[in-house]
């Protein structure tokens, strides 16, 4: 076999790390117990750049705590985290990583906008304050005392903390909690706004619909492991049970029908769930039930979750 | 860190309440302890004596009130954790912290002299307004590391009473409200293990044109040590936990 010479492989292969920037996220095998508490049990994970990932499970699945080694904040009792292929520290310190956290407060007693030009003398490379101010949103506020605002406007000026840096990646734990439907509309376009800027978002979340909504991949944690790593749509096609709902006066009993699993009954409406929608519908039809306005809907991610998680060890 | 800075000093001074009472209680039991007195304490008049008492009283109370109670609320409210999300060190973070209530401390100082000056007309020579001032202020850098600590120590409620015995205690026995030789012999003896005692001496002294013993500076950087020793600690403590 000849020796290669220099100049077709010696130099591509030096390309080929540099052509190949790490991903933004690069997590292996991270542990965490607390006291007997094993918060954390193993998650692998790795997120590209721009990429928006919701990472959803239930209060107490360790999505908090993955965050927190994820920054840096929490050391891992095992495994590694790098960002960007560097220690979170050093990513944060170089201003590539911006985070929202649930438990990450703000200075209390100052005004909105004292605190952000704190947060933009603080950064390396700063975004112009208007900026800040226009992408999160935070205009309406700039006067008010921190510890006046509002879930949803507290959420706002976080928001704008985090991305004061201009940083590639933006961590976002729970970022909608305590905001109410309007608020939380208004929140998701201006993160929606965000990911067209080409960053990489990861959010936590246990509301399904944001998830649905927003992110391109979604990571069910559960019990401190991941369960799951597909597209929403995926996940969702996972469970083949649909909705069904409609109008009839046939007195029968219809959970008897065929692949109903679950039935709610009110004033001459139903709701079914069913394993085999074609084979109820057929059932209603051939029944003499007369069913009117019926509708036949999937169940969303939620169910598509709820059945992940139910099945211990997921689809590992 | 000078933004942090300006922001922390700058909340400090805002919050009127705590500015008229930190700074107002010490000017109040001066006025009322020194009133109509004409007797003489220490080699000098009370009026002049006191002053130094309550000055030193003044300061350790705006250092101890002005750090502490802000970090215990900080680590509760999670900004301290948000900060470790910037470039902002945390030996930075403390630093402001000292500094601010270093501030508060030489205000609480000078409050306290101008009272004396235009009050009650306690005259001196400039330079020992100044040297004594200079003491005091510095010596209260003791107070400003001490709360610091108590700040890592206790919880935003628990602090207060923590604050109370610390300052309280410290300015009983160290002999700012009673000069301590009129104390039992056993209590001049715990008199003068605390740091208050060495720093009033440092004011009292200072205030009559002497330079200031070695032995009060000594045991005052002692104590400087061991609280931020401690401080460190108890902070290092706190980040692993949280």
């Amino acid at each position: 076999m000849p020796l290669p010479s220099r100049s077709s492989t010696l130099l591509p292969q030096q390309e080929g790390f540099s052509a190949q920037p790490p991903p933004a996220i690069r997590v292996e095998g991270i542990v965490k117990s607390y006291g007997h508490v094993q918060a954390v049990r193993g998650v692998t994970c790795e997120v590209g750049r721009g990429e928006v990932v919701a990472l959803l499970g239930p209060n107490g699945a360790g999505k908090s705590t993955t965050l927190d080694m994820l920054l840096g904040l929490v050391h891992p009792d095992a495994g590694s985290v790098r960002l960007f292929g560097q220690r979170p520290a050093d990513a944060i310190r170089s201003g590539q990583v911006g985070a929202m956290l649930q438990s990450g407060g703000l200075m209390p007693e100052v005004r909105v906008r004292d605190l952000l030009r704190l947060a933009h003398r603080l950064a390396r490379h700063p975004l112009p304050v208007e900026e800040v101010v226009r992408q999160a949103d935070i205009a309406d506020i700039a006067r008010h005392r921190v510890d006046k605002l509002s879930g949803g406007q507290r959420q706002r000026m976080r928001l704008a903390l985090a991305i004061v840096e201009d940083p590639e990646l933006v961590v976002l734990d729970e970022p909608t909690a305590g905001m109410d439907v309007a608020a939380r509309h208004r929140f998701w376009e201006t993160m929606r706004a965000q990911a067209h800027r080409g960053r990489t978002l990861l959010f936590a979340t246990h509301y399904m619909e944001e998830a649905d909504g927003a992110a391109d991949r979604v990571l069910v944690l559960h019990e401190g492991r991941l369960l799951a790593d597909s597209t929403p749509a995926q996940l969702k096609s996972r469970t083949g049970r649909r909705r069904l709902t409609f109008s009839t006066t046939h007195p029968g009993e219809l959970s008897r029908l065929p692949g109903v699993v679950e039935v709610q009954q009110h004033a001459g409406t139903a709701a079914l769930v069913s394993d085999d929608s074609d084979a109820t519908v057929h059932a209603l039809v051939v029944g003499g039930w007369e069913p009117r306005d019926l509708e036949v809907t999937g169940l969303g991610l939620e169910q598509a979750y709820l059945s992940i998680t139910a099945t211990p060890g997921g689809e590992h | 860190m000078g933004v942090l800075l300006e922001l922390e000093v700058k909340r400090a001074f805002k919050d009127w309440r705590f500015i008229v009472f930190t700074i107002g209680m010490p000017v109040v039991i001066y006025l009322l302890t020194t009133n109509g007195s004409t007797s003489s304490v220490g080699g000098t008049s009370v009026t002049r004596y006191l002053l130094v008492s309550m000055a030193v009283f003044s300061a350790i109370g705006a250092a101890l009130n002005a750090g502490g109670p802000r970090i215990s609320a900080e680590r509760e409210v999670g900004w301290t954790r948000q900060l470790r999300l910037t470039s902002m060190s945390s030996t930075g973070y403390i630093a402001v912290k000292v500094l601010t209530a270093s501030t508060v401390s030489l205000a609480a100082t000078v409050a306290l002299f101008l009272v004396g000056r235009l009050a009650k007309g306690v005259s001196m020579p400039w330079s020992h307004w100044i040297g004594s001032g200079v003491a005091i202020w510095a010596g209260s850098l003791v107070f400003c590391t001490l709360s610091i600590l108590l700040g890592y120590l206790f919880n935003s409620t628990s602090i207060t009473i923590g604050l109370m015995v610390v300052n309280l205690g410290f300015s009983m026995v160290g002999g700012l409200f009673w000069p301590t030789s009129t104390f039992p012999g056993w209590a001049q003896v715990v008199a003068q293990a605390t740091p208050t005692y060495h720093l009033a001496q440092l004011g009292h002294s200072t205030q009559l044109g002497q330079a200031p013993a070695v032995s009060d500076v000594v045991v005052l950087a002692g104590y400087l040590i061991v609280f931020a020793v401690a401080a460190a600690w108890l902070y290092r403590r706190d980040e692993v936990r949280v």
